[in-house]
């Protein structure tokens, strides 16, 4: 089965939860701290990126509390979700690493020619 | 529960049902919670957040998300109970059906403006040619949504959609021969179609496969051509011409032959067992009759017994189509049988 690739907010969704499962608000609090508050997740697209994980296999229900009289549901990474995390950041380093050598070597050439 | 919490509340509910029974109450902590973290240090000093607290209401920005999240929820793909992704997928394929019935009609709207004896007429008004070719941006709206170029294709979509616009502008304004409210109807099946594509094509949906698609849009197109050739050269007055004596009686004809052939074709073979292909020919054959009750303006007294024919014939089809599609959905569990 071809696996769609991760936007941004999924990325970073399961990078949150490799460290440890979280509730919703937790995951949306730590999103916006994992990218130096450049992606704030609003609720409503906090839930669609999580039916679209847990769909697709990459994480699952933890567990749930009662908090203040109102469900609180964890979620945790799967083993699907750790391979997917894992593939996605190599893929991410490669590309930097592309991008940081050619920008060194640019920035020798124009060392030389000055 | 303050009043915040009550709104909230009442804002989610714009989610179906079964999606509230999995999702609101969690949802409601996150979003409480999350309000509370960011106001936390001036809810005991400010009295204007305290009040937020009592009475406020969610940000434009989370009512957005949430309507977001109901148009995926309710147009569904691959979350939610067979019912929610029978009605996504009815949705997705009503956009695909009015996209090639929208594009046949523009070929043939422009090929009939090109080629028939009033083509001095519309070479002096640009704007008719421009508003017909405009229209037919549709054609890549397709071709863009095939390719998973979703984005593209909304634009291109918008496009048919400020053409036809412009068109309804100058129809009325300019030259002041409809009423606006029978304008807009005659532009229902193009607002349809685009309203279903972007509700239907969200980031959860699947893409059409390209190949079939395609030939059926070349056969839209063919069919578009080879009618606006065939208009363009009718004598008025003619019976040819009471058959199919404007571009716009193709729909009539597709709505028709798509009533006679889903029963034989798909119907009674079992080929649409939850309904989803015969709700949306219903939906896209339903949208197609009020242009032809505006058609009736261009025909001359004899020829109103067949288009009162032709009518009836279209809305015979509706009812028929509607009926194998409701059959089918009854069929469709509205909930997930796991629980």
């Amino acid at each position: 089965m071809s696996r769609r690739a991760l936007s941004e907010q999924a990325f970073l969704v399961l990078t949150v939860l490799a460290r440890a499962p979280q509730h919703g608000y937790a995951i949306v609090r730590e999103v916006r701290e994992v990218s130096d508050r450049r992606v704030q997740l609003r609720v409503g697209t906090l839930y669609g990126v999580l039916d679209r994980l847990t769909g697709d296999g990459l994480i699952e229900p933890d567990r749930e509390e009662i908090h203040q009289g109102r469900l609180r549901r964890y979620y945790r990474l799967t083993t699907d979700g750790l391979h997917a995390l894992t593939a996605e950041a190599a893929r991410l380093t490669a590309n930097a690493k592309a991008a940081t050598t050619a920008l060194r070597a640019r920035t020798d050439t124009a060392a030389g020619l000055a | 529960m303050s009043e915040l919490e009550r709104r909230y509340r009442l804002l989610l509910r714009a989610l179906p049902a079964w999606y509230r029974e999995r999702r609101a109450d969690e949802m409601v902590d996150a979003f409480l919670t999350g309000w509370l973290d960011e106001h936390q240090s001036e809810i005991d000093g400010d009295e204007s957040v305290s009040t937020a607290w009592a009475y406020g209401w969610p940000g434009w920005a989370e009512i957005w998300s949430v309507a977001v999240l109901a148009i995926r929820t309710r147009a569904a793909a691959t979350v939610g109970p067979p019912r929610a992704r029978a009605t996504g997928h009815a949705v997705r394929l009503i956009a695909l059906l009015g996209l090639l019935f929208q594009a046949a009609l523009g070929v043939a709207g422009l090929t009939s403006a090109l080629t028939s004896p009033l083509r001095s007429y519309f070479s002096h008004d640009v704007s008719v040619l421009v508003a017909e070719a405009g229209e037919l941006a549709i054609v890549a709206a397709f071709a863009l949504l095939l390719w998973e170029r979703r984005a593209p294709a909304r634009v291109a979509a918008a496009l048919a959609l400020v053409s036809s616009v412009i068109g309804m502008v100058r129809t009325t304004f300019v030259t002041a021969g409809h009423a606006l409210p029978a304008v807009v109807l005659v532009s229902l099946p193009l607002w349809i179609t685009v309203a279903a594509l972007y509700a239907g094509f969200h980031a959860d949906a699947p893409t059409p496969r390209a190949r079939p698609w395609l030939w059926a849009m070349a056969a839209a197109i063919g069919v578009g051509l080879a009618w606006g050739l065939v208009v363009g050269r009718v004598s008025a007055g003619t019976w040819v011409a009471a058959l199919i004596g404007d571009p716009g009686m193709l729909s009539a004809w597709a709505v028709i032959v798509a009533g006679l052939g889903y029963p034989v074709l798909i119907g009674r073979r079992g080929l649409d067992p939850s309904g989803t292909v015969a709700t949306a020919l219903a939906v896209v054959a339903a949208a197609a009759l009020p242009a032809r009750v505006d058609a009736a303006d261009l025909f001359d007294a004899a020829a109103r017994p067949l288009l009162t024919a032709e009518f009836v014939a279209m809305a015979a089809t509706v009812v028929v189509l509607a009926v194998f599609g409701l059959r089918g959905v009854r069929r469709i569990p509205a909930r997930d049988q796991s629980g």
